[in-house]
C-alpha cells in the first residue's frame, strides 16, 4: 500500500517536472502569454479594488480633518517642488542654449502607461532588520518595448522606481526606496552636486558619494542627473531631510525623503529612451 | 466531467488573482494572508489528496507564470507543503474537527514559509547574495501574521462549510444524553 502511494507521489513529481521542462523549452510560452494578456485587465481591476480598501483603511486610522489639511498641503508641496525643479532646470538649460544657439526640448518623453496588477513585499535579509522592500508588477513587458533599467514615474512625473526584470507581457518594478534601486542623481543646490541614490530599508533613500566640499541643505530637491543610460535628467526623486557628514570620510551622504506616495499607486508610466 | 474541470479551473484562476492582486494590495498586515494555502488544506481534508494535488498544480502553474522566480518555484513549494500536510493529516490529525484544522493550518503555514524562504535562500546563494532569513526580525513578524491570518480564515471557512454540509465535526463533543 505504501509502495503504491510512493509510486503515486513519484508520478505527481514527474508531472511537475514535465511542466517545468515544457516551460523551459518554450512549448508552454504561447499559453502563458495568452493567459497573461487575457487576465491582466482582470488583475488590475482586482488590484484597484484592494487598493481602494487599503486607502480607506489608512484614512480611517487617522484624524480626518488633520489628514485633509496634510493631504492638501502635501499635494501643493509636490506640485510646487516638481514645478520648481522643472523651472530651475529649464532656466539653466535656457542659458546654455542661448550660448550655443541650439534648442533641445527635454520635456517630451516617450512613455508607456501601465496598470499595477500585483505588489510583493520581499524581505531583504542582506540589509538586516527593517529591510522590508516592496516591488510592483505592471501589465506591460518586452512586447511593449520595456527592458530592465527603465525609469518609472507616477502621474506627477516623480520617479518611483526602475524596472528590474521583464517578461513578455509583465514587468517588475523596484521602488526607489529599495536597496537594489540605484539612481544617478543631482542635488539642486548652488553647485548641482552629483551623487548616487540607493534605497534604505524600504523606507527612505540615501544619496552617497557627495564630495565633502559641497554644501547640502535640508530641503534641497534631488533629481535624476541624466547620467544613466535610460533615465532622463530632471525627474524629481525627493527632498534632502538630513546630511550625514563625517570629516574623516572622503564622501558625505544625505537622507532623501521620496516625494512620491508609493502606497497609493494604480497607474504608472514607464519612460522609454 | 468537463464541466467539473472547467468549474475547478475557474475557481483556481479566481483564487490566484484573489491572492496575487487583491490580497497583495490590502494594508500591509492583511497582505500576509496565504489564501491559497488555506484553500489547499480545505480541499485536502474535505475531498482527497488527488484533487488537492490538481489544485496545487493549477495554482502553482498560474503563480509561476506571474512570478519572477524560476519557473517551478511555486509548483514545488505547494507540492512539498501538500505532501507534508497530507502526512500530518493521515498520521496525527485524523479527525475533521476545528482543532485538527487549526493544527494542520498552523504546521502547514510554518512548513510553507520555511520551504519558500529556504528555496529563495538557495537561489540567492547562487547569485552570491545570501544572508540567512532566519536572522531577520521582519521574517518572524510576517510569518507570525501569516499564521494568525490563516488561522482566522480557517475558523471562518470551517463554520461556513459546517453550516453548508455535515462533513466536519463540531468543535465540542456532545455527550450522549441517553446513557
Amino acid at each position: 500500500m505504501l509502495k503504491f502511494k510512493t509510486k503515486k507521489i513519484f508520478i505527481y513529481i514527474a508531472v511537475i517536472l514535465l511542466l517545468i521542462f515544457l516551460h523551459y523549452i518554450k512549448i508552454l510560452l504561447p499559453l502563458e502569454n495568452m493567459i497573461i494578456s487575457l487576465f491582466n485587465p482582470v488583475a488590475s481591476r482586482i488590484y484597484s479594488v484592494g487598493s481602494d480598501i487599503r486607502i480607506t483603511y489608512n484614512k480611517q486610522t487617522d484624524k480626518r480633518d488633520l489628514l485633509k489639511v496634510i493631504d492638501a498641503l502635501e499635494e501643493e508641496v509636490r506640485q510646487l517642488t516638481y514645478g520648481n525643479a522643472r523651472l530651475e532646470i529649464l532656466e539653466k538649460e535656457n542659458e546654455v542654449l542661448r550660448q550655443h544657439l541650439k534648442f533641445l526640448n527635454k520635456s517630451d518623453y516617450k512613455y508607456v502607461l501601465a496598470n499595477i496588477i500585483s505588489k510583493s513585499t520581499i524581505i531583504n535579509s542582506e540589509k538586516g532588520e527593517g529591510a522590508n522592500e516592496k516591488n510592483i508588477i505592471i501589465d506591460k513587458g518586452q512586447k511593449d518595448g520595456l527592458r530592465p533599467g527603465l525609469g518609472v514615474v507616477n502621474d506627477k512625473g516623480i520617479i518611483i522606481g526602475k524596472i528590474i526584470d521583464v517578461k513578455e507581457n509583465i514587468s517588475i518594478v523596484s521602488f526607489t526606496v529599495n536597496s537594489n534601486c540605484k539612481l544617478a542623481a543631482t542635488i539642486l543646490n548652488q553647485d548641482d552636486t552629483a551623487g548616487a541614490t540607493e534605497g534604505e530599508l524600504g523606507l527612505t533613500i540615501k544619496m552617497n558619494f557627495i564630495p565633502q566640499t559641497k554644501e547640502i541643505n535640508q530641503g534641497d530637491t534631488v533629481i535624476t542627473s541624466g547620467l544613466e543610460e535610460n533615465i532622463p535628467r530632471g525627474l524629481v526623486i525627493g527632498k534632502a531631510t538630513a546630511v550625514l557628514n563625517d570629516n574623516n570620510e572622503i564622501w558625505q551622504s544625505a537622507i532623501i525623503e521620496p516625494l512620491a506616495d508609493l502606497d497609493n499607486l494604480f497607474i504608472v508610466s514607464v519612460l522609454l529612451p | 466531467m468537463y464541466s467539473k474541470i472547467l468549474f475547478n479551473l475557474i475557481l483556481i484562476i479566481f483564487s490566484v488573482f484573489f491572492q496575487m492582486s487583491f490580497i497583495s494590495s490590502l494594508p500591509s498586515l492583511f497582505s500576509n494572508l496565504n489564501f491559497i494555502l488555506v484553500i489547499i488544506i480545505f480541499i485536502l481534508v474535505l475531498i482527497n489528496f488527488k484533487v488537492a494535488f490538481y489544485w496545487s498544480i493549477g495554482l502553482g502553474f498560474f503563480l509561476d507564470i506571474y512570478s519572477f522566480f524560476p519557473f517551478g518555484f511555486y509548483l514545488f513549494c505547494l507540492l512539498v507543503t501538500l505532501l507534508f500536510t497530507n502526512f500530518l493529516l493521515n498520521n496525527f490529525f485524523t479527525n475533521r474537527s476545528m482543532y485538527s484544522f487549526l493544527a494542520l493550518t498552523f504546521f502547514s503555514t510554518i512548513f510553507y514559509v520555511f520551504s519558500f524562504n529556504s528555496m529563495k535562500f538557495f537561489l540567492q546563494v547562487f547569485a552570491h547574495q545570501a544572508n540567512f532569513f532566519v536572522f531577520t526580525k521582519e521574517f518572524w513578524i510576517k510569518s507570525a501574521f501569516q499564521i494568525l491570518l490563516n488561522l482566522v480564515l480557517v475558523i471562518i471557512l470551517f463554520y461556513l462549510v459546517n453550516f453548508a454540509s455535515h462533513k466536519l465535526k463540531p468543535v465540542f463533543l456532545v455527550k450522549n444524553k441517553n446513557k
